[in-house]
């Protein structure tokens, strides 16, 4: 049993005074219990000595079972926190139950230091039981404990709804106005009866939320990675497609490429025909020119071939007659080399204008027309042509005999339109040779009435003539033409032209030859 | 760089729809570490007071 001795109590008022002094807990009250449940000292009150048995279930369960117990319980004017502990001699005798009481007004200024803000609830069941409530503070009948209970937290409470809070399952609630987080806990008596509730707030601001910011602040950064990882897919994709098609290109190329050689090949192969065909028609037509040649070289040979005729018969006669002279045989002799001369000269021409030297060379244009003329002079005087030069001396740099060929031609289409007209008094064939810009300008007109204009675009095509089969090839001006525009790198083309001579008036048929002066020079001549 | 249209049209859907999944899958996984942390806020608030008035 505790003595009740007066040097006892006053060690023990002075001991619970040192208690309260070193305590958090500035409301605190000190009960010591005796053993068989007798108030033995109350620092609140100077009462002992009556039981409390009665009154106090916690008291009889913790004398039959002394474990350190808490527990609340709800008085007339508030909750109050009680801890028992029990208190044993030096033999572990049970001597008593020493009870510390508070209020929570002490427990929610602890609370308030953690950043915290204390609402305690006293359940509304003990409502009539608090006759003379010490806060005087209520959330629709749940009794306020605490003091220090900030309006704000209890609205937040009052909105909600205790009861709706309270059956929740929730561990803690977001007021996002507010921006406060709060949670409760439920206390109980020892019959597990609940009794009160406390309501812990905390400003979301005073809540360390780093890592989720971070992660906020990086959702962007994701959501970027994920535009470059599919714009890289895209730029993959539309590659590939790309890829593909310039792939299935290139085979159409490399087909069209084949198809493009063959053609090639069929056209070249076409080409080599066509050069075979014209050398033909070349051929054809230096046939046909030889044929008119040897005609002119008959006319050539027969003047001279009488002379020597002549000569030769002279010596016989001197033979004859017994009348042979050195002198006169050496003379006639000489006349008879003279002419053979003359003969081989002709032969020489021949051959050299069918010749098939095609080199370049530079010659005036003067001596081509001569050599052409030689071939001609004894055919025009049989015909009585006249041909009249006005030829500028001009330097010309290309296969000579091919501009020859192209000169006879066109001199022996003159000559031939001449010789159709048989009512002219006078055959005349006009040839001009100057220089203008950089190309030199041959003219060759005749006065046999010109080309009727309605053929007069179809003269240079091959096999078209208006001579008689047997006379005319139709290949003439159309190798005229091929050899100007092809070999010598110029242009050719006829007109009619009405003039005035030696005061008649004639209309005759003009041929062109257009030649550049350097690039015959430059060029190579393409057979 | 030429783009072809009907690559760049899927592309820009599938890149819309994936943004919008992933948006939503971040902002719940965002929701759910949030809730945790609450959580776990208002577990040690209890013990807070656990631990104060015992």
């Amino acid at each position: 049993m505790l003595q009740n001795d007066t040097n006892n109590l006053s060690q023990l008022k002075e001991l619970f005074l040192n208690l309260r002094k070193n305590s958090d807990y500035k409301n605190v009250w000190f009960h010591l219990i005796n053993k068989d449940g007798t108030s033995f000292y109350r620092s609140w009150i100077n009462k002992s000595g009556d039981s409390i048995l009665k009154a106090r279930v916690d008291v009889v369960k913790m004398l039959q079972n002394p474990i350190v117990m808490s527990t609340i319980s709800v008085g007339k004017f508030d909750m109050s926190f009680k801890s028992m502990v029990p208190i044993y001699n030096k033999e572990k005798n049970l001597l008593g139950i020493i009870e510390i009481l508070t209020h929570f007004n002490s427990i929610a200024k602890k609370i308030t230091q953690k950043e915290m803000q204390p609402i305690f609830l006293v359940d509304k069941k003990y409502k009539k039981q608090l006759s003379n409530p010490f806060t005087k503070l209520f959330i629709n009948d749940y009794y306020v404990s605490n003091l220090n209970a900030q309006p704000k937290y209890m609205q937040i409470l009052k909105e909600k709804g205790i009861e709706t809070i309270l059956n929740s399952d929730k561990t803690y609630f977001i007021d996002s106005e507010k921006d406060i987080l709060f949670t409760f806990y439920k206390l109980s008596n020892i019959n597990g009866q609940k009794m009160a509730y406390f309501f812990l707030f905390k400003k979301l601001e005073n809540i360390n939320m780093y890592g989720i910011e971070i992660l906020k602040k990086k959702r962007l950064l994701y959501i970027l990675i994920i535009i470059v990882l599919l714009s890289s897919i895209l730029h993959y994709l539309n590659n590939r497609k790309f890829i593909a098609e310039i792939s299935a290109k290139n085979i159409k190329m490399e087909k069209l490429n084949r198809e493009l050689s063959n053609s090639i090949k069929q056209q070249k192969e076409i080409q080599h025909q066509k050069d075979k065909q014209q050398d033909i028609l070349f051929q054809q037509s230096k046939m046909a020119s030889m044929g008119e040649m040897i005609g002119n070289i008959a006319h050539q040979w027969r003047q001279p071939i009488a002379v020597i005729s002549m000569w030769a018969n002279n010596i016989i006669v001197d033979l004859d007659m017994d009348e042979v002279d050195n002198e006169n045989l050496r003379k006639y002799a000489n006349n008879i080399n003279i002419q053979t001369k003359h003969l081989s000269q002709t032969i020489d021409d021949f051959r050299n204008f069918f010749s098939p030297n095609k080199e370049k060379t530079t010659f005036t244009i003067q001596d081509s027309l001569d050599k052409t003329m030689n071939l001609l002079t004894a055919s025009f005087k049989i015909h009585n042509i006249e041909v009249i030069q006005d030829i500028e001396d001009i330097k010309f740099t290309a296969p000579e005999n091919e501009l020859t060929q192209a000169f006879l031609n066109i001199i022996n289409n003159a000559k031939d339109a001449l010789l159709l007209k048989k009512d002219l008094k006078k055959r005349v064939i006009f040839i001009k040779v100057y220089k203008k810009n950089s190309f030199i300008f041959i003219e060759i007109l005749d006065n046999a009435g010109g080309i009727k204009e309605k053929i007069l675009n179809k003269i240079f095509e091959p096999y078209f003539t208006t001579k008689h089969k047997s006379q005319g090839t139709g290949i003439g001006l159309y190798m005229t033409e091929s050899i100007v525009s092809k070999h010598l790198y110029g242009e050719i083309y006829a007109v009619n032209k009405s003039y005035n001579y030696e005061g008649i008036d004639y209309k005759g048929a003009n041929f062109i030859i257009k030649l550049p002066l350097d690039d015959v020079k430059n060029k190579e001549v393409n057979y | 760089m030429k783009i072809d249209k009907t690559l760049l049209i899927i592309f820009i859907t599938i890149l819309f729809i994936v943004i919008v999944i992933s948006n939503q899958i971040l902002n719940q996984k965002i929701a759910d570490l949030e809730d945790k942390k609450y959580d776990v806020i208002a577990l040690n608030m209890q013990n807070e007071i656990k631990n104060t008035y015992r």
